[in-house]
């Protein structure tokens, strides 16, 4: 188990640092003078040459890459060009506003998702596992702000049943739209991913020595069939949490939610690069973690995980 | 709501019973259209209406015009090309690339294979419409900025599809039996793995042929892809948000809209039929 978490953690360490790579390339690749974009176009020459001076920017290549990666380590992510606040606690000032969004959209997707497909692979080839495909088909191919938009406009402008913009602290009824919205993606993953396994599972024998035993069609199905099904579930709903967590870009600056989404929106909206590479690298960094815990946590729940 | 008519003018008609001036063309002939946006115009036009025998409304742009007169529908099918093209070519970017990558490091394993699926890893930890962006702001805005920036996210799921096929394959009776007869790797790899592994690639490269339509209308809804006067769908949501709350004019954001989601769904749609035609645990 230690060598697993070990092995595991160097592996995350080494993507984390392919991350803060390609991130520095992509910047370093940007048009224009950093040092200008701060001070605006009409800054004068002196000026422009003591922010590059004070941006590292005048030193070789190199030196501008060691000490990013060792700025990064630190937490110091620069600084804002357009409000000239520090990145780092901008970023985790908005985290909060995110975790809430995104843990009730997978609360949602999760229940939601896994009762559609298990209903569906229950009774195969019904009219209830027809609607319940094309629904999960659309939930799949409807763009996160074309879905957005409609949702503004049918249930906030039409029918007026909720805000659609603002915070949650304006109370619960704030989070019922974007959660909704961010949470149909998810579910229509989940409830194919289960259907499809839920399929599989209840054509094996133990499901029949099951039903043979007289165990009521409920418990056999959940009970024995659900449990054993759940495994490809539950990746995918843990990589979609893993994803939603680094920021959740067109629902938030839609809904106006006040999280990294919307931070990183803005930001490229205004092209405020070191905002851009500091919410892009937040966003990559939480995918990593929160990949590295699940896996661990398979590790632990089923050990034959630790071998493959 | 969005209008799909017209207003006409007849040859002896007069013309100083309409309203607004804006309105009136130059020309007597020609056909006069108006943004149906605006409440009070499309009232004292129906007013007009009534009053005038000879003005006629006409059924001529289907879903409508946006704010600059501009027939809906037609730019609607004009952006299918924007949409379609940037779709297939950021997929045969990405294919190329995935199946390049992928086919070294499931054939050859060790080093290559370690540094590949790091790389993998490394994009596939970024969340891919951001790193879209982030390509295409580096690019510059454009169409083909947009393809290449969607081809270089895009070729990860591909690259780990094609590697995990190539594991199980390599270790086959009839790659042993081409390495036996003395073929050099790429034609092993070309010839006698690559085909046997191709179902599971195209119904992945058409998963990403849906997902790419959807990045090529986010980055034209945020003003990143195909510039204005070229019609993309996504711009064309754009243009329609800034009415959606405000104007009357929903169709602006609704017909593009549909477009996106049909498109994709469509697209889906022949994927999963790929999937089920291609698995064989589903043939009776």
């Amino acid at each position: 188990m230690r060598n697993f978490i070990i092995k595991n953690l160097a592996n995350s360490l080494l993507i984390i640092f392919g991350v803060l790579t390609v991130s520095f390339i992509l910047t370093f690749l940007l048009p224009g003078d950093p040092a200008k974009m701060m001070l605006g176009q009409r800054a004068d020459e002196e000026s422009v040459q003591s922010v590059r001076k004070e941006l590292g920017l005048d030193r070789p290549l190199y030196e501008q890459y060691t000490s990013f990666i060792v700025r990064a380590a630190k937490f110091d992510l620069g600084k804002s060009y357009i409000t000239n606040r520090d990145v780092a606690s901008t970023i985790l000032e908005k985290f909060p506003a995110t975790i809430i969004l995104s843990v009730a959209a997978m609360v949602f997707a999760a229940f939601t998702g896994i009762l559609a497909g298990v209903i569906s692979s229950v009774k195969p080839y019904t009219f209830y596992d027809y609607i319940s495909t094309v629904i999960s088909l659309f939930g799949i191919s409807i763009p996160q702000f074309v879905l957005a938009l409609l949702m503004v406009y049918i249930f906030g402008a039409e029918l007026k049943w909720f805000p659609i913009s603002g915070y949650i602290d304006g109370g619960w009824q704030y989070l019922v739209l974007p959660a909704f919205a961010l949470a149909l993606r998810p579910m229509a993953i989940t409830a194919r991913i289960t259907r499809t396994s839920m399929l599989e599972v209840l054509g094996k024998d133990y499901i029949k020595t099951a039903r043979a035993k007289g165990l009521s069609e409920f418990s056999v199905v959940m009970k024995h069939a659900l449990r054993n099904a759940l495994n490809p579930t539950v990746t995918a709903l843990s990589s979609s949490f893993a994803a939603t967590l680094g920021g959740v870009f067109f629902i938030e600056y839609i809904f106006n939610w006040p999280g990294i989404g919307s931070l990183a929106m803005d930001s490229i909206m205004k092209l405020d690069f070191p905002m851009i590479q500091g919410s892009i690298l937040f966003s990559a960094v939480i995918f990593v973690i929160i990949n590295f815990l699940v896996d661990i946590a398979y590790a632990y729940l089923d050990p034959k995980v630790k071998l493959g | 709501m969005f209008s799909s008519k017209v207003l006409h003018k007849k040859e002896n008609g007069t013309e100083k019973i309409i309203p607004v001036k804006k309105l009136i063309s130059e020309d007597d002939k020609s056909v006069k259209y108006v943004d149906y946006t605006d409440k009070e115009i499309t009232e004292s036009i129906a007013a007009l209406v009534k009053k005038d025998g000879n003005c006629i409304f006409d059924m001529k742009f289907l879903l409508g015009t946006d704010r600059f007169g501009r027939d809906i529908l037609s730019r609607l099918i004009y952006g299918a090309r924007i949409s379609l093209s940037v779709g297939l070519i950021s997929q045969g970017i990405a294919l190329l690339l995935g199946v390049f990558l992928g086919s070294i490091a499931g054939y050859f394993r060790g080093a290559p294979d370690r540094v590949i699926m790091w790389l993998v890893n490394v994009v596939w930890a970024f969340p891919s419409i951001l790193l879209v962006i982030a390509i295409s702001i580096v690019l510059g805005k454009g169409y083909w900025q947009a393809f290449v920036a969607i081809g270089l996210t895009g070729w990860v799921d591909i690259a780990r599809v094609i590697r995990g096929q190539i594991i199980s394959i390599r270790e086959s009776e009839y790659v042993e039996a081409a390495r036996a007869a003395g073929f050099g790797s790429s034609r092993i790899i070309l010839r006698h793995v690559l085909p046997n592994s191709f179902s599971p690639v195209i119904v992945t490269s058409t998963v990403g042929l849906a997902n790419a339509i959807i990045f090529e209308s986010s980055l034209s809804f945020l003003g990143l892809g195909v510039q204005p006067p070229t019609a993309s769908w996504g711009q064309m949501v754009f243009d329609g948000y800034k009415f959606l709350i405000t104007g009357t004019n929903f169709g602006m954001v609704l017909f593009p809209s549909l477009a996106i989601l049909l498109a994709v769904f469509a697209v889906n749609l022949i994927g999963d039929g790929l999937r089920d035609a291609f698995d064989p645990k589903l043939k009776k």
